[in-house]
């Protein structure tokens, strides 16, 4: 049998700790046993480069209820449940979005259906919920957004975005600048 | 009649309710379709009106094949 060793490429002149940390994805069903891959930096890179390049495209979410339950609740004089402002993260690979089932609780999120979720382990039965979604940063707003209840893996991420959103807007990142930007059409 | 019922009658049915309905979104409840609509949103509200919350209902889009939904560009 042939042992490879693990070869160090270049790593970021700042902050050791994000030494050997490669994050593949945000998906549902964590891969066995994922390469280690140690990010790489340029000479007069700056941190945002470095930032977007290892964090990927975070931005604020708002998560709700859609505009008729809400009518609702106040036509009931009922309390309506609160919206859940969490982190989020854009992810092309995901060709649905999701969220933590409990921010889906927390938000009083109505399940209208469940969904089969492709990972590396095979395919796992999840909810789907009906969320009204804020990108506040970018003024990009959905009333009705079906959602899937996903749990990942990284805790300070509520929500993955995926190409449900993104084929409703137009997403520029810009690896150069450390930019990302998203404009609702 | 329970959301999972409803869920299964529907899958069950897929392929008739597919070519009855064309890729419109539709309210399922009861083992039966209650209303269908162009899109998840009209779906989605008319529903909110009509049961909710008396009743769970389900809300699929009429098309033949069940979707499977990837995560993450490393799944599948």
């Amino acid at each position: 049998m042939v042992r490879l060793s693990r070869v160090q490429v270049r790593t970021l002149g700042f902050g050791g700790s994000w030494l050997g940390q490669v994050r593949l994805g945000q998906g549902a069903i964590p891969a066995p046993r994922p390469q280690t891959v140690y990010p790489k930096s340029e000479p007069g890179e700056s941190l945002e480069v470095a930032k977007l390049a290892l964090d990927g495209a975070r931005l604020t979410a708002e998560i709700g209820l859609p505009k008729s339950v809400i009518d609702y609740y106040q036509a009931h004089g009922q309390a309506v449940p609160s919206r859940q402002t969490v982190k989020a993260l854009i992810d092309s690979g995901a060709s649905i979005s999701g969220i933590r089932p409990v921010v889906a609780q927390a938000a009083g999120l109505i399940q209208t259906s469940s969904v089969g979720i492709s990972g590396v382990l095979g395919t796992e039965n999840r909810p789907v919920y009906i969320a009204a979604v804020n990108l506040p940063d970018y003024n990009v707003n959905f009333d009705v957004l079906s959602v899937a209840g996903i749990d990942l893996p990284q805790q300070e991420i509520g929500m993955l975005i995926g190409r449900d959103v993104l084929r409703h807007v137009k997403f520029t990142y810009d690896g150069n600048s450390g930019n990302f930007t998203l404009e609702q059409g | 009649m329970s959301f999972q019922e409803d869920e299964a009658w529907f899958e069950n049915n897929r392929a008739y309710i597919a070519q009855q309905y064309q890729g419109q979104y539709v309210i399922v409840l009861g083992k039966s379709i209650r209303g269908s609509y162009p899109t998840l949103g009209a779906a989605f509200n008319a529903a909110v009106q009509q049961f909710w919350p008396h009743a769970g209902f389900v809300i699929k889009q009429a098309i033949a094949g069940q979707p499977v939904e990837k995560f993450g560009s490393w799944s599948g």
